[in-house]
């Protein structure tokens, strides 16, 4: 059995990958994701209010926020498009005031925003950032309420294509209050530039 | 080990997380096996659709080979649609936009011939090692199967191969001694080249 050119066989196939990962077209990924975000709204609105069906209940019983999972839907021009509309939640009366709507990034899929639900996330903290290697952030951090010790290195997402709604721009050297699940950044205003008063209420979330 | 998400605020971070991870892999691993961006697209978005409604049952330690298994599982289903679509458009004249020029070598290139003469056991085998860069317990997630059937698979496969490269090493160089000689290449079916994507 010869080898054309000597080489692995495998290596040759390798080569020949028509689609890097890393080469997938950004607009396909936006209508992709703005498909996405079509069945996970539509999900989202036709669930709650059926008493027969468990599932919602399931889905949302946790939050106990009653009336305050107001979706504020403003779909997009839909498939098609290099960057879909904006899917956003309405800020609550739990929001704080000097913050930005909640989730209003460019693609963000979001829920009303409350503190009362930051214990659910895998990592929240108080840090600074040290290190930013591409998508990597490296915090020191200051405040650790769940999930991280000194120092941890999350995956920010790139905003303009991931569901993940508004998102601090970090630099090195900056503070941030910040919730991460599974090593990546939370958006939907769940992570953002520190302040005082964010923080008093971040921590009043884990002291009981 | 899979994630008990009984918030939607968890089961929406989860999701995100998620996403953002695996949506290149898994749009690249249907743009792979499709002839159309849009059936590509159809595929990665239906794939995520299945993932974000069992997001619970998404492994937590390697949740890729599981969403490929459910991609391949979606693009079966595609292709038996498309099958049908495809003898309306005959009828309609219709005709899905042309995908663009991919960046790997030419379709009809000696490695596209050489996959094309495999079976598509054989063929599936041997893309997601060389192209999802899969190791043979992940692939057995994705298709269904032993580790060692992999194994198996993955020797016979890698051997078929190597003849098929071979083969067409050969006949390249008939043909260069005799260029009035035609090629019995077949021709590929991995998707078209897709060079001038837009970013």
């Amino acid at each position: 059995m010869s080898m054309p050119n000597g080489s692995d066989p495998i290596d040759r196939l390798r080569a020949a990958d028509p689609m890097r990962a890393d080469d997938v077209p950004d607009a396909s990924l936006a209508r992709v994701s703005a498909r996405i975000q079509e069945h996970i709204m539509s999900d989202i609105q036709h669930t709650p209010t059926t008493a027969s069906s468990r599932r919602p209940l399931a889905m949302f019983g946790g939050l106990a926020l009653a009336g305050a999972f107001a979706l504020a839907i403003a779909f997009g021009s839909g498939l098609g498009v290099q960057s879909p509309g904006p899917i956003a939640a309405a800020p609550t009366a739990s929001a704080s005031p000097t913050q930005e709507p909640i989730g209003g990034g460019e693609m963000a899929m979001c829920l009303a925003y409350d503190p009362a639900t930051l214990p659910t996330f895998e990592i929240v903290f108080d840090g600074s950032v040290t290190a930013i290697d591409g998508d990597q952030v490296t915090f020191d951090v200051n405040d650790g309420w769940k999930g991280v010790d000194s120092t941890v290195t999350l995956t920010a997402p790139a905003t303009d294509v991931a569901l993940v709604g508004s998102m601090p721009n970090f630099e090195v050297g900056g503070r941030y209050l910040v919730t991460g699940y599974e090593s990546t950044v939370s958006g939907c205003g769940y992570t953002l530039p520190y302040d005082a008063d964010t923080a008093a209420t971040w921590a009043a979330a884990f002291a009981n | 080990m899979t994630h008990d998400t009984t918030t939607p605020t968890t089961r929406l971070a989860r999701f995100d997380a998620l996403f953002s991870a695996h949506q290149r892999r898994v749009l690249a691993y249907a743009m792979r096996r499709t002839q159309a961006l849009v059936d590509a697209e159809d595929v990665a978005a239906e794939t995520f659709v299945i993932a974000w409604r069992k997001i619970d049952a998404v492994p937590t330690a390697e949740p890729l080979p599981w969403l490929y298994a459910v991609a391949r599982r979606v693009l079966a289903n595609h292709r038996r649609g498309l099958g049908r679509r495809e003898r309306l458009a005959a009828l309609l004249r219709v005709e899905d936009v042309a995908t663009p020029e991919r960046a790997g070598e030419d379709r009809d290139g000696p490695a596209f011939a050489a996959l094309a003469s495999l079976s598509p056991a054989d063929q599936e085998v041997l893309r997601l090692v060389a192209w999802e860069e899969l190791g043979n317990q992940q692939i057995a997630a994705v298709l269904g199967i032993t580790p060692n059937a992999v194994a198996i698979r993955l020797f016979r496969a890698r051997a078929r191969f190597t003849d098929a490269l071979a083969r067409g090493s050969r006949e390249d160089d008939l043909k260069y001694l005799d260029p009035s000689r035609t090629s019995t290449h077949v021709k590929g079916t991995q998707g078209a080249a897709w060079k001038g994507a837009e970013k």
